[in-house]
């Protein structure tokens, strides 16, 4: 009886986390997270650290979210980056190359293997968005969202069984 | 149900065991601590941070939870002797909690220089996690390059990070790399409230009114706000370190992490910690040439001449990260003319919000290949990045949209592909310029006053005839600037620059928002005429006007200039013009000629020009050719002529 009390909750473990797992993952950062009001910190000087000590990953986005849970995967990570680096991001997805875009591959982790591909169908879903008004009409944090969902979109669908994020 | 007798005898004989050898291994361990003076060891100090120049050597870390003891900022060995019994204590239910993983470096100290082989093996998942799960395979110093337009960044700054290949997740990579811009960095410096007042910043910073500290972040947060936002190039220095001094260097930043001092602007500010961290790893002192100020170019002159453990330079590799400004401007001029014009045409049409934007010709004929078109694509958007990062009022925002859209979308129909525009540029390393101090002893002779000996410190120095290396093109930045006229055994004051900059700034493009106006500021003091010595009077001056660049190593300039002065003309107004020309690093030259008139007496200017020839191209040693003339209604004509010889320190 004992054994099988142990099977159902860890059972109820895994479960739990996979559902803990999926909502993460598939949580919208800047909806839920406050991603959108990140900007890099104002230091002034080269020399001065703000007074507000500000982290980037966890404690930053921590503060600013509704459910700390669901904020504080690589899935939030990600989003962070792309919206601090998108100007480089967006340059770099156009040319196909850059310090930015590669760091963006290499840190959701995916089969090496599959990186060619994943960079050219995040480049052929980028053309499409550029070419939509909606998408010209954003902000920089808007167009850094779509950027972000249009790259999870991809990496979920094709390629969800090859890569560490999403 | 079994019976338990033998293993509970055992378990109570084990524990009883493990509880006096536990309670032995600290209380040898300190036995050997007194018996060796190891509190008083360079390598326990330094991990405390203690400042054994003082005449009772303190920590320079601000009491808390940094030491175990009250007295640990003051008194070292009760500080390891109190870490040792922290070492051996009982783990917490929190393991980040326990001495061990607050403490790294310390446990390191016990394990390698001690040899204490029986310390309790803990998980420290904070540690682990910051230090990329023990996959760290390298540090980088960061030299961050100076600012004219922000008195706090005038000499530049200094970073660490380390790498690490890491991933969002904490995982290992599956690509290994040579790390990204997801690696842990290290920061320094003055905590202060927003919105200071700039003289209070000053004061306060030259005397240690602000507390100071570390924080880390990921490095791509500081690319961001050093590169983007401030417009700056980096310049990563990659250490030759082994795997012990890495393991150290981390261990003891960890430690530091978010440890308070105070900061001094001059003293002791980001340079000097950092120094200090890599000395405390490699085991080499760090000292600024002898300098009683810690400038963070110093650094890196004294890194440049040391060694690592296996014989080979400490620095093992440099790299530069363009600021937006410089690496659109390189790009520009590897453009071809067409190239050029094809770019000022697409980006004037896309700025023009009343008609759709129109791509110029050039990229519709058949002669020019998709590589020349991209290269062309490839600046636009590095120029839009340009006024994006010097665009702090946000003014040019609104006009830049379109500008943005239209040449990612033109960018993505060409091949992909990186061009590399504008990163073949071949700008020595800061290091490798003059270095940061002058000296100069100038004969001169003064057609009215005879012959005599200037002396001349400069402190800080970057002029128009600095070796340049890392800096802004055609600046100049002096602080604390003295020189003395010793004629006919008598010396007086020549002048004094508390503060002067210069900065020329030339159309290198006809594109709407690269051109900044050029400006300069003095204040100090200096002899009131060419014609007599003495004579001082306090000075402030400052001038606004335009420059332009005839050849890349050229430039021209006019300004306007006021002045208010403590002698009997308060105050003056003018304009001056200068050409700056560079032929090789061999030989520089600046000219500047300037005339100024009493507001209440404008039609007796006072005209004044300077000429100086640097000849050499050597870091630590230069000639100069001197040639002066004044003429005002008082004195009439002055002229004086001198050969200088500096010597950059």
């Amino acid at each position: 009886m004992k054994k099988l009390n142990a099977i159902m909750m860890c059972t109820a473990v895994a479960v739990a986390s996979s559902v803990s797992m999926a909502s993460a993952q598939d949580v919208n950062p800047w909806q839920e997270c406050g991603i959108g009001a990140m900007v890099f910190p104002d230091n002034g000087t080269a020399s001065a650290i703000s007074n507000v000590v500000w982290d980037l990953g966890t404690t930053a986005v921590s503060s600013a979210m509704s459910s700390p849970d669901q904020c504080q995967g690589s899935t939030v990570q990600v989003a962070a980056f792309v919206r601090l680096g998108y100007d480089h991001i967006s340059r770099e997805t156009v040319v196909g190359d850059g310090e930015y875009l590669q760091t963006l591959m290499d840190g959701i982790n995916c089969d090496p293997a599959v990186q060619p591909a994943l960079l050219a169908d995040v480049r052929d879903g980028f053309a499409v968005q550029l070419q939509d008004a909606e998408y010209a009409a954003k902000d920089d944090s808007g167009k850094a969202e779509a950027y972000f969902l249009g790259l999870r979109d991809v990496v979920q669908t094709n390629y969800a069984d090859s890569c560490e994020s999403f | 149900m079994r019976s338990t007798g033998l293993p509970v005898f055992l378990l109570v004989f084990c524990l009883a065991f493990a509880s006096q050898s536990s309670n032995a291994a600290p209380h040898s361990l300190k036995d050997t601590v007194r018996l060796n003076s190891h509190a008083s060891d360079p390598l326990w100090l330094n991990l405390l941070q203690y400042d054994v120049s003082r005449a009772s050597p303190r920590s320079d870390v601000l009491p808390g939870d940094f030491f175990l003891t009250e007295n640990g900022h003051q008194d070292p060995l009760a500080e390891l002797s109190a870490f040792i019994d922290a070492a051996y204590a009982t783990i917490p239910d929190d393991p980040n909690t326990h001495a061990i993983c607050r403490f790294p470096a310390r446990v390191l100290y016990l394990r390698r220089v001690l040899d204490a082989n029986d310390l309790p093996e803990l998980s420290c998942p904070n540690y682990d996690a910051w230090s990329g799960y023990g996959r760290i395979t390298g540090a980088t110093l960061i030299f961050a390059s100076g600012s004219l337009g922000d008195p706090a960044t005038f000499y530049g700054h200094i970073l660490l990070k380390f790498t690490s290949n890491a991933t969002f997740s904490g995982n290992a990579a599956r690509q290994t790399g040579q790390g990204n811009l997801l690696d842990t960095s290290l920061n320094y410096g003055a905590v202060f409230p927003e919105n200071e007042n700039a003289v209070v910043y000053v004061v306060k910073g030259l005397f240690g009114g602000y507390s100071s500290t570390y924080t880390s972040v990921e490095y791509y947060e500081q690319r961001g706000d050093y590169v983007q936002s401030q417009d700056r190039d980096l310049w990563e220095y990659e250490l030759n370190l082994t795997p012990d001094q890495l393991e150290l260097l981390v261990a003891s930043s960890w430690e530091l992490y978010q440890q308070e001092n105070t900061y001094y602007f001059l003293s002791k500010n980001c340079a000097y910690r950092f120094a200090e961290l890599v000395a405390l790893a490699t085991g080499q002192d760090i000292d600024f040439q002898g300098k009683p100020w810690s400038l963070p170019l110093d650094v890196f002159v004294d890194l440049s001449t040391m060694r690592g453990s296996n014989g080979q330079p400490l620095i093992a590799n440099i790299e530069r990260i363009h600021a937006p400004t410089t690496r659109f401007l390189s790009a520009f001029e590897a453009l071809n003319d067409e190239q050029q014009a094809a770019l000022e045409l697409s980006v004037r049409s896309a700025l023009n919000a009343n008609q759709p934007y129109t791509p110029a010709p050039y990229f519709g004929r058949s002669d020019i290949s998709d590589k020349d078109r991209a290269e062309v694509v490839e600046a636009a958007l590095l120029y839009i990045a340009m006024i994006r990062a010097q665009d702090e009022d946000g003014d040019a925002a609104e006009d830049i949209a379109n500008l943005d859209t239209a040449f990612l979308v033109q960018r993505i129909k060409l091949p992909a592909g990186d061009t590399g525009i504008g990163l073949n540029d071949d700008a020595r390393p800061p290091h490798e310029g003059h270095r940061t101090s002058t000296a100069q002893m100038t004969y001169v002779d003064n057609n009215r006053l005879g012959g005599g000996i200037e002396l001349r410190l400069r402190p800080v120095l970057t002029d128009f005839l600095s070796l340049s290396a890392g800096e802004a093109p055609f600046s100049e930045l002096s602080m604390g600037d003295l020189s003395f006229i010793v004629r006919d055994g008598k010396a007086s004051l020549q002048t004094f620059d508390a503060l002067r900059i210069t900065s020329i700034s030339t159309r290198r493009t006809g594109l709407p928002y690269e051109y900044k106006p050029s400006w300069r500021l003095r204040f100090g003091a200096e002899s009131g005429s060419l014609a007599r010595d003495g004579d001082v009077v306090a000075l402030a001056e400052f001038g606004y006007g335009h420059a332009f660049s005839p050849t890349a190593n050229t430039a021209l300039y006019g300004m306007v200039e006021g002045r208010l002065d403590t002698g009997s003309d308060v105050l003056q107004a003018g304009f001056r013009v200068g050409a700056i020309a560079r032929l090789d690093d061999s030989v520089q030259m600046m000219l500047s000629a300037r005339s100024l008139a009493p507001f209440q007496n404008y039609e007796k200017p006072t005209l004044q020009s300077d000429l100086v020839l640097r000849i050499g191209s050597q870091r630590d040693r230069d000639l100069r050719l001197i040639s002066r003339y004044e003429n005002d209604h008082i004195s009439g004509q002055t002229t004086e002529m001198g050969l200088t010889y500096s010597w950059h320190f």
